[in-house]
């Protein structure tokens, strides 16, 4: 789908290999993957696939080994003013600033004084997290940490938006809560987000296509669209018979090697 | 580390039972003559000497130059410590250039500095102030680069995805995150001074803890010298209540989970 719309994120046959203990270790094999201006994907694999990995290479933390990653036409290591946001798989909030300053440090230097404090003010609420304003991170639960963290993301107004699963942390009710958050920022402001989870439902929720990946090393299995209009019905036929085929993914894997597991 | 803690009564019973007992048994056995009182006098004497002396004005006359040599060793020292540490912190070519400077002169023990400073300056007070600046200078050092290098990469990480500038990154990440590192270097570094300052004094002084104590002993005073070690430990322990105050005030954040 959005074929006519414009390219966002040129993931080009990109491979990625770590030197371990003076050994090549194949992460990433051939990864293509083209996301669109606005286009929701979430790409789900087993743990150690080298998901985290992927994103690193699309924000310019890890360098790619084989390929390309071209953002917006501009590639990756050259974009200085490409705006990519990222939430991390922990949550990397600063100790001695409290929850207000942590998500004041996502807002770019260039906005003014001024609008600082609403912008905050907005986040906290879209976030669950009033009341809060001036506690330090090691005053708040986990997922408390995990929600100012996308918090921070969102508040530097990325136009592509990484998220590391981010509510792998929270509790089904605020999970549930925050997809729905995140579907509402993503239709607002038609912002193209690569989301990493290991819910395969989250995953069918939200995204316009589903990216599979296999383990070690990590390469794209299969794609899998998702047409049906939001929200979607979790119930829905549809949204089974999509389950059902990506559990048939995993298992597949499974068979072959029981070390894989989501 | 407690912070605005409660302490149950019991637990200030108990922890202070130990030097309680240790003045009692002191001063039962001076009373009964089982030790000789020039060697050890009886408690209630040394508090009359201290008494006595801090009437005359001779002990605080005697501990405010101590003290005066204290804060300018240390504030020297500490700034120096805290500027090179950084730089050392920061830049590899500054390290590499000067790192093996620092592991061979700093072994070297603080007294052994003192005959080669008076060489130098003479007995001066510049003399007295050099070696507790240089015995500050050390933990502070050492500590402040030891702090900027732990700063958590994936901190680091964030800064650099939200493309905050440089001065951001060193204000706002490295320096906070090595602020609990520079303040452990701070009060050893107190110590240091405070302990170079008495070495300083019994060496070459007329005035000072450190002079009083060493006059005390020279002139047969055996509860003058009793007098000017409890004041040294007496200062120490107040000096480092205060700086770890200031900490937890200043570091609030690294404390306040268990607080509240
Ligand atoms: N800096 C690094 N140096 C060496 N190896 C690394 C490095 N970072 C990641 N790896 C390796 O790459 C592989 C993929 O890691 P990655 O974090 O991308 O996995 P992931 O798919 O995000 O897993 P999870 O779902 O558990 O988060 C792992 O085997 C890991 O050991
Ligand atoms: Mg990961």
């Amino acid at each position: 789908m959005n074929a006519e719309k414009e390219l966002s994120l040129n993931i080009d046959h990109v491979s990625k290999r770590f030197l371990i203990d003076g050994r090549e270790l194949n992460i990433l094999d051939d990864i293509n993957l083209e996301i669109r201006q606005g286009e929701f994907i979430s790409i789900v694999g087993a743990s150690g696939c080298g998901k985290s990995t992927l994103l690193k290479m699309i924000i310019g933390l890890e360098n790619v080994t084989d390929g390309r990653i071209v953002i917006d036409g501009g590639e990756v290591t050259s974009s200085e003013e490409v705006k990519i946001g990222m939430a991390f798989q922990e949550a990397r909030l600063y100790p001695w600033l409290t929850v207000a300053e942590n998500i004041e440090f996502g807002i770019p230097d260039h906005v003014a004084v001024a609008d600082r404090k609403a912008l905050i003010k907005k986040q906290i609420g879209l976030v669950g997290l009033k009341g809060f304003e001036k506690a330090y991170p090691n005053q708040l639960s986990g997922g408390m940490q995990q929600r100012v963290s996308i918090a921070r993301a969102l508040v530097s107004d990325p136009d592509i938006l990484l998220l590391d699963e981010p509510f792998g942390a929270l509790d089904a009710l605020t999970r549930i809560n925050m997809q729905n958050e995140i579907l509402d920022i993503w239709k607002k402001a038609k912002k193209t987000m690569l989301l990493v989870t290991h819910d395969i439902d989250e995953a069918i929720f939200l995204s316009d296509r589903i990216v599979v990946f296999s383990g070690r090393p990590g390469q794209i299995r299969q794609i899998i669209p998702v047409d049906s209009s939001r929200p979607r019905d979790r119930s829905s036929a549809e949204f089974v018979r999509i389950r059902k085929n990506i559990f048939k993914e995993f298992f597949a894997e499974t068979d072959l090697d029981p070390e894989y597991y989501i | 580390m407690a912070k605005k803690r409660k302490i149950p009564v019991t637990e200030i019973i108990v922890s202070i039972l130990a030097p309680v007992l240790l003045l009692v048994i002191w001063q039962i056995s001076a009373q009964k003559g089982w030790v000789n009182k020039a060697l050890l006098p009886a408690v209630t004497r040394i508090f009359d000497t201290a008494v006595g002396i801090s009437e005359t004005g001779k002990l605080s006359g005697h501990l405010l130059a101590s003290l005066s040599r204290v804060v300018k060793g240390f504030l020297a020292g500490a700034s120096l410590g805290i500027a090179i540490g950084t730089l050392m912190g920061f830049s590899k070519w500054v390290n590499h250039f000067l790192s093996s400077l620092v592991s061979l002169l700093r072994p070297i023990p603080m007294i052994a500095w003192i005959p080669i400073f008076i060489l130098w300056m003479g007995i001066g007070e510049l003399t007295k102030i050099s070696v507790i600046t240089l015995g500050t200078f050390w933990p502070v050092l050492l500590n402040t680069i030891q702090g900027i290098r732990s700063v958590d990469n994936k901190l680091l990480e964030v800064a650099k995805v939200l493309k905050k500038k440089r001065k951001t990154i060193v204000l706002k990440v490295v320096f906070p995150a090595a602020l609990p590192s520079i303040f452990t270097g701070l009060r050893l570094g107190m110590g240091a001074a405070w302990s170079c300052v008495v070495a300083a004094e019994m060496i070459a002084a007329r005035q000072g803890i450190g002079f009083m104590i060493t006059y005390a002993r020279e002139t047969a005073k055996p509860a003058e010298v009793f007098v000017g070690v409890f004041v040294i430990g007496l200062i120490g322990f107040f000096i480092d209540v205060l700086l770890r105050r200031l900490e937890s005030h200043l570091l609030k954040w690294n404390t306040a989970g268990v607080s509240k």
